[in-house]
């Protein structure tokens, strides 16, 4: 038979670690739907976490490290803290969160515990504290599961906030060279310095002037088939 | 201004916008709309100043929700939608147009029509009369003829459509291509990143067509009015209660309401109104079309995914019979559209080696999105438009979808990925030969992170009260001059986007409002006697 403290102690264990991984993946959206109602239930207007937003700023800068595309590509480090900044307060706070201070206090404090969470397994040190590889094996062991047994799918849905995260910011934002001014009718693709990811592979980014030019060139007075294929005998 | 109108519009999107197009020179009508209205004439391929900035600011997200205590965006609503009850982060952000214009303003242009089991389905699940194709194909003709509906030139479909093709008939695979509502389009390649109002103006929405033609004919535009509720006495609508400049206003309507403000925010308003007290259908049935994207790698690094029109074709995935079965591909599109998505959400490639991989090759991809047309299951709409509550709880308590969404999702995967494979194809993610509790966990995680597109049904038309919110005209079953004229009130679920069936509906509804309400002549009788006129004097005396 187990011995009792033997078996509390193992259950703590395991819960804690388990608690920590729920927390990382319902973070946001438990205080999501608690959003709905909690300012009326607490009778308060909720504030940002401030500490946590700063610890959240570090530890999403370490991850865009590792999504850059391009090995010589300076990435997020050369655009820090403009871009971090720009990935929290609007992909974060405004997109998946919906402007809610609530919700988003809860993705901070989820990013935090995903921080903090190697030591407290004895897996290794912090996230930020890692190196490169580290940091990619880390990840990795999340999103295979290795760390729990169950609950695999919370795990899933933590690493799905954060590749949105990435591919919506490497991908369509360009950050901080080519995006607009506001009110301006082109964005910016000019060439940055140092050049981006995106440069040094050779995408196009946006059309600008010239280019619009030249694409009306090609396709003035394009020749167009009216209305539906009615080959489709289904509709 | 005249506070008293023939008609309120409230929402001028596909349905609301077409149908003011089409009844404004017949009685007063004022049309209202939460979002903002660019009223420079259109300049089809070029755009105007307004709308190009507009669209070119879409990437510093000034779509996005202002605050905590508004879900009103620039240019979308956002409602938080959840994908399954059991786990609430399985949640994601469903966005309706808030432009006018509406969906037509910002959706992707492929123009497809419904199936012709569509119509069946229409009267098998509500009884509705009237939902015939017979009866509709005058009002999608009319429709396409306004919106310049066409296909393009083959010169310029991009090379994946055209290998797809080619690849699809020789595999005995039924394929079409798809028409869209654009003009003099500039094939910039920026079409699919979803919600991007068209910079060039190429897309040809209501916005550009019947809210100006019903502006020509006195109607009153009034944009950034958020509709509050239907003001309604004895069961008789009389008006409308809208909020501008943070002024509430009312609106009186001599003879009809009609609320048309997307499958989400009819049912919020009509339940700010107090239907939900009257009629249990208001909300009901939501019906959407979850899908997913493919991506492959192909030989070679010209492909020019990111430029050029993308979707020339589609078709329905077959079964292993050769049935079309409830899932329609489009093809081909590539980077910027399904690549980013495919790493994003199938989580091929997050960060390192895997991801950098992906983005190196982004030359090499193309892709293709499958959706699921006709789910099993159907969700709801409750709450308030300032507290909505938004359920579609498609994934079971296991994560995965339900059955018949999960089966029809898998079949298209493993077709594409053949198609693909023909083409030459070395790489697909995801994989149709990848064991299936793989394949069902990748598809099930990108649905309930993603979303569905498409929301449709939450006022549905019926044949009585018990079983729908309006009847075949749209008209309310429970309120007397009360219409409701968009996706919502579609019966059941179609085989396609549902921009072409809102506005065939809206000129379906329209030519009602026209004869039956404000006295005058449908359009449909009215080109129909024309064209009676026409042959009379053809015929020598």
């Amino acid at each position: 038979m187990t011995d009792p403290r033997q078996a509390l102690g193992e259950m703590e264990k395991t819960l804690s670690r388990r608690a920590l991984l729920m927390n990382i993946g319902k973070g946001l959206g438990v205080v999501a739907a608690y959003d709905r109602f909690g300012p009326r239930l607490f009778g308060t207007t909720p504030q940002t976490d401030r500490q946590n937003y700063l610890q959240a700023l570090q530890i999403f800068g370490a991850y865009g490290r590792m999504v850059i595309p391009v090995d010589q590509d300076p990435g997020w480090a050369t655009f820090e803290p403009e871009i971090t900044v720009y990935g929290l307060d609007v992909f974060i706070r405004q997109v998946f969160n919906l402007g809610r201070d609530l919700a988003f206090n809860g993705f901070t404090q989820a990013v935090v515990a995903f921080n903090e969470l190697p030591p407290v397994i004895k897996y290794g040190r912090r996230f930020v504290e890692m190196s490169l590889e580290a940091q990619g094996l880390y990840l990795t062991n999340i999103l295979t599961g290795a760390f729990e047994n169950d609950g695999v799918g919370d795990i899933l849905g933590f690493s799905a906030v954060f590749m949105l995260l990435g591919c919506k910011q490497t991908f369509y934002q360009n950050f901080p060279k080519h995006i607009p001014t506001p009110g301006a009718e082109f964005q910016q693709v000019l060439g940055n310095t140092p050049k981006t990811g995106w440069d040094i592979m050779g995408f196009r980014g946006p059309v600008g002037p010239e280019e619009e030019r030249a694409l009306r060139a090609r396709s003035l007075n394009a020749p167009e088939i009216p209305g539906v294929d009615w080959r489709n005998p289904l509709i | 201004m005249a506070d008293t109108y023939d008609v309120i519009i409230c929402g001028a999107g596909s349905g609301g916008g077409f149908m003011a197009g089409e009844i404004a020179e017949h009685g007063s009508v004022l049309i209202l709309d939460a979002g903002p209205y660019f009223p420079e004439a259109s300049n089809p391929g070029v755009g105007v100043p307004s709308r190009r900035a507009l669209s070119t600011q879409m990437n510093l997200g000034t779509w996005l929700p202002k605050s905590k205590e508004s879900n009103h965006g620039d240019i979308f609503f956002t409602y938080p939608m959840y994908m399954d009850r059991s786990n609430p982060f399985a949640a994601t952000a469903q966005r309706e147009a808030k432009v006018v214009g509406g969906g037509s303003f910002v959706n992707v242009g492929a123009w497809l029509r419904p199936r012709l089991v569509d119509f069946d389905g229409f009267k098998e699940e509500t009884g509705v009369e009237g939902w015939t194709k017979q009866a509709f194909e005058p009002h999608f003709r009319r429709a396409e003829r306004i919106l310049n509906v066409h296909r393009d030139d083959r010169r310029f479909w991009n090379k994946a459509s055209v290998l797809y093709e080619q690849a699809a008939i020789q595999m005995g695979i039924p394929i079409f291509e798809t028409a869209s509502n654009r003009k003099n389009c500039i094939f910039c390649g920026h079409r699919l990143n979803a919600g991007m109002p068209c910079k060039y103006d190429s897309l040809v929405s209501t916005a550009h067509t019947q809210i100006p033609r019903a502006i020509k004919a006195g109607a009153t535009l009034v944009d950034n009015a958020t509709v509050l509720q239907v003001q309604i006495t004895n069961k008789v609508a009389t008006g409308v209660t809208y909020l501008k400049n943070g002024e509430t206003i009312t609106a009186n309507a001599r003879k009809l309401v009609v609320v048309s403000a997307g499958a989400i925010g009819t049912p919020l308003i009509l339940r700010d109104s107090g239907l939900f007290n009257m009629n249990a259908n208001v909300g009901q049935y939501l019906r959407a079309h979850p899908g997913v994207p493919i991506d492959v790698l192909l030989p070679g690094d010209d492909w020019g995914s990111d430029r050029g029109y993308q979707w020339n074709v589609h078709h329905h995935v077959l079964d292993k019979d050769g049935f079309p079965m409830d899932a329609v591909v489009h093809a081909s599109a590539g980077f910027p559209s399904t690549t980013s998505w495919v790493a994003a959400t199938y989580k091929i490639g997050l960060f390192g080696r895997p991801y950098k991989d992906i983005m190196r090759q982004f030359r090499s991809r193309v892709g293709a999105f499958i959706f699921a047309m006709k789910p099993a299951i159907h969700g709801r709409i409750t709450g308030t438009r300032a507290n909505p509550v938004i359920n579609y709880p498609i994934a079971t308590n296991l994560a995965l979808l339900e059955d018949k969404t999960m089966d029809d999702l898998v079949a298209g995967i493993k077709q594409v990925g053949a198609i693909y494979k023909r083409i030459g194809a070395y790489s697909s993610f995801p994989n149709g030969d990848d064991p299936l509790p793989i394949l069902k966990q990748q598809v099930s995680l990108f649905v309930t992170t993603s979303g569905a597109l498409h929301p449709q049904g939450t006022c549905r038309a019926g044949a009585n009260p018990g079983n729908s919110a309006v009847d075949t005209w749209g008209m309310s079953w429970d309120v007397k001059n009360l219409m409701c004229c968009d996706a919502s009130v579609i019966p059941n679920h179609i085989s396609s986007n549902p921009n072409s069936m809102i506005m065939a509906l809206a000129s379906r509804q329209a030519d009602f409002v026209n004869s039956q309400i404000l006295g005058a002549r449908s359009a449909s009788t009215a080109e129909a006697e024309d064209l009676a006129a026409q042959s009379q004097e053809a015929v020598p005396q």
